[in-house]
């Protein structure tokens, strides 16, 4: 799938790039963060759109702008993350206008379990031990409060958890908003850290 | 990266939404805030992650798990999300210890006694349903295996894509770091008495840098020059603010953002007016690249100060 995305070019020049980071910064210098956020949107945005390839195609959105910007200088519509979206949004009907053309009729994507590789039942034990090794390794990293904060939050179901993580953000003297970002964050980093601890030698 | 006119969304519209059981033109609008709007963004992570473990919990039932299944599972990094949050929840479910207690498709189905005759044709259609799920999860186990070594490539490519920002002011930070540490290396050797004639030289057993927080600027990144004999590696961190009196430094890898060590607690000193805490990194966990430095207050999970500086070794 990767392949058959069209790319006006690889890759961004330094100066493309450096461009689009200010820009997206949009006056408030983050150091890289707002393009990874933002990077991060737009795969999430492509996947829910059904896209195989939701990398390439967040990459390809961020690349066009880039290269506007180092050809025009200036985009005038406001905020970036607005023009990040119609951007997107054109590259997500050119993929499926692509796809159209490209998959022959009779490739059915076929059910969630056909689509799947199929696994060696050892080594699927092998792999989920690994992973579950991971966790721990991960979780070991995290600082004790921040370890209370996940287990808080996220122990129980439906009434319980609600009552229990009002009461927590009561605790915190938080909104309900931001405890659940602060327990993403703990979530996604240990979601991180176990995929790059899967990927090879122990880091922490 | 916000939009200046907002529709309330309630978390079940935008799981509604996650699972594209909304009109288009709701859909379009929320795939428009999902990128334009910063609350948006960031509650729709916390409802997918809610989803997500109501899904293992075993809490969704009728339309909404059909839906899951048949959507929210069609794609393999949201397959990879379950995944994940089954594990977690099992250690959640233990206050974080060993996990016991079994999630939906999480642990694979034991040997089950058949004790009569009746309770032996339910569970053959218990273990049946079992088999199957079990049957789906080795294969999403070893779809994201492949998924992962995709990750860790594209990883790579947003690091070098950075690397090469930073590159042109690193040279220039690591031309200074050389000539501190040389500053340094002649400074102590002026103070030891000098060798004897004819000795050997002395080894150069630590090194010292001194970081600012970290600057806004992409490609202000400080190089830390390691000596190889170096025995000890101490980094100054300039404090801004002197909120606590004591402090924890936490090294990052700024690309995985995994903790690569911590340190005891440290008191913050004062010198000419300057504010600072000496950090003494063991030199064996330094790899040639970049580190991210999390200064975090004493009794507080705030990070006060983040510190940026490439290591490299001579």
């Amino acid at each position: 799938m990767a392949a058959n995305i069209v790319r006006e070019e690889e890759s961004l020049t330094r100066v493309a790039f450096d461009r689009l980071l200010e820009w997206l910064d949009d006056g408030h210098d983050s150091a890289g963060d707002a393009y990874l956020e933002m990077r991060r949107r737009l795969v999430s945005y492509f996947d829910r759109r059904g896209r195989l390839s939701a990398d390439e195609l967040a990459d390809e959105t961020l690349n066009r702008i880039g290269r506007t910007l180092e050809k025009d200088g200036v985009i005038a519509t406001t905020p970036p993350a607005r023009y990040c979206y119609v951007v997107a949004k054109y590259v997500l009907l050119e993929d499926i206008r692509r796809e159209r053309r490209h998959v022959p009729l009779d490739e059915s994507r076929g059910s969630v379990a056909e689509r799947m590789p199929r696994a060696e039942p050892d080594e699927a034990m092998t792999l989920r031990e690994q992973r579950l090794e991971c966790l721990d390794c991960c979780l070991q990293a995290l600082k004790p409060e921040q370890r209370e904060l996940v287990v808080e939050y996220y122990r129980d179901t439906k009434r319980q958890k609600i009552d229990r993580r009002r009461e927590l953000a009561a605790r915190l003297g938080i909104s309900m908003n931001a405890l659940g970002i602060r327990a993403w964050r703990i979530r996604s980093a240990l979601e991180s850290c176990v995929e790059t601890c899967c990927m090879g030698p122990r880091r922490v | 990266m916000s939009l200046s006119h907002k529709t309330h969304y309630s978390d079940e519209q935008l799981a509604r939404y996650l699972l594209q059981r909304l009109p288009e033109d709701e859909m379009e609008r929320l795939d428009e805030m999902s990128i334009a709007d910063d609350e948006i963004a960031w509650r729709l992570r916390v409802v997918e992650d809610d989803l997500v473990d109501a899904y293992v919990n075993g809490s969704l039932t009728g339309e909404t798990l059909k839906e899951f299944e048949a959507v929210y599972l069609s794609s393999e990094r949201r397959r990879r999300k379950v995944q994940f949050a089954g594990n977690f929840l099992a250690k959640v479910d233990r206050g974080m210890g060993a996990p016991k207690v079994a999630r939906r498709g999480w642990t694979v189905p034991q040997a089950t006694p058949v004790w009569c005759l009746a309770a032996a044709a339910a569970l053959l259609l218990v273990c049946g349903a079992l088999a199957v799920r079990y049957v789906q999860l080795q294969t999403v186990l070893s779809e994201a295996q492949g998924q992962s070594a995709a990750l860790e490539r594209r990883s790579r490519e947003l690091e070098q894509q950075l690397d090469s920002q930073r590159a042109a002011a690193a040279d220039t930070a690591s031309e200074l770091a050389r000539v501190r540490a040389e500053i340094a290396q002649l400074q102590a050797t002026s103070a030891r008495p000098a060798n004897p004639p004819g000795g050997a030289p002395q080894p150069l057993a630590a090194i010292a840098l001194v970081l600012l927080p970290q600057t806004r600027a992409v490609g202000d990144i400080p190089t830390l020059v390691v000596p190889h004999a170096s025995s000890r590696v101490t980094v100054d961190l300039r404090l801004d603010s002197n909120r606590f009196g004591r402090y924890e430094a936490v090294l990052k890898d700024p690309a995985s953002n995994v903790i690569v060590w911590r340190s005891r607690s440290l008191a913050a000193t004062s010198a000419a007016g300057q504010r600072s805490v000496k950090v003494e990194v063991p030199p064996g966990i330094l790899k040639a690249q970049h580190y991210s430095i999390e200064l975090i207050g004493d009794g507080s999970s705030e990070v006060a100060d983040t510190y940026a500086l490439r290591v490299v070794f001579q």
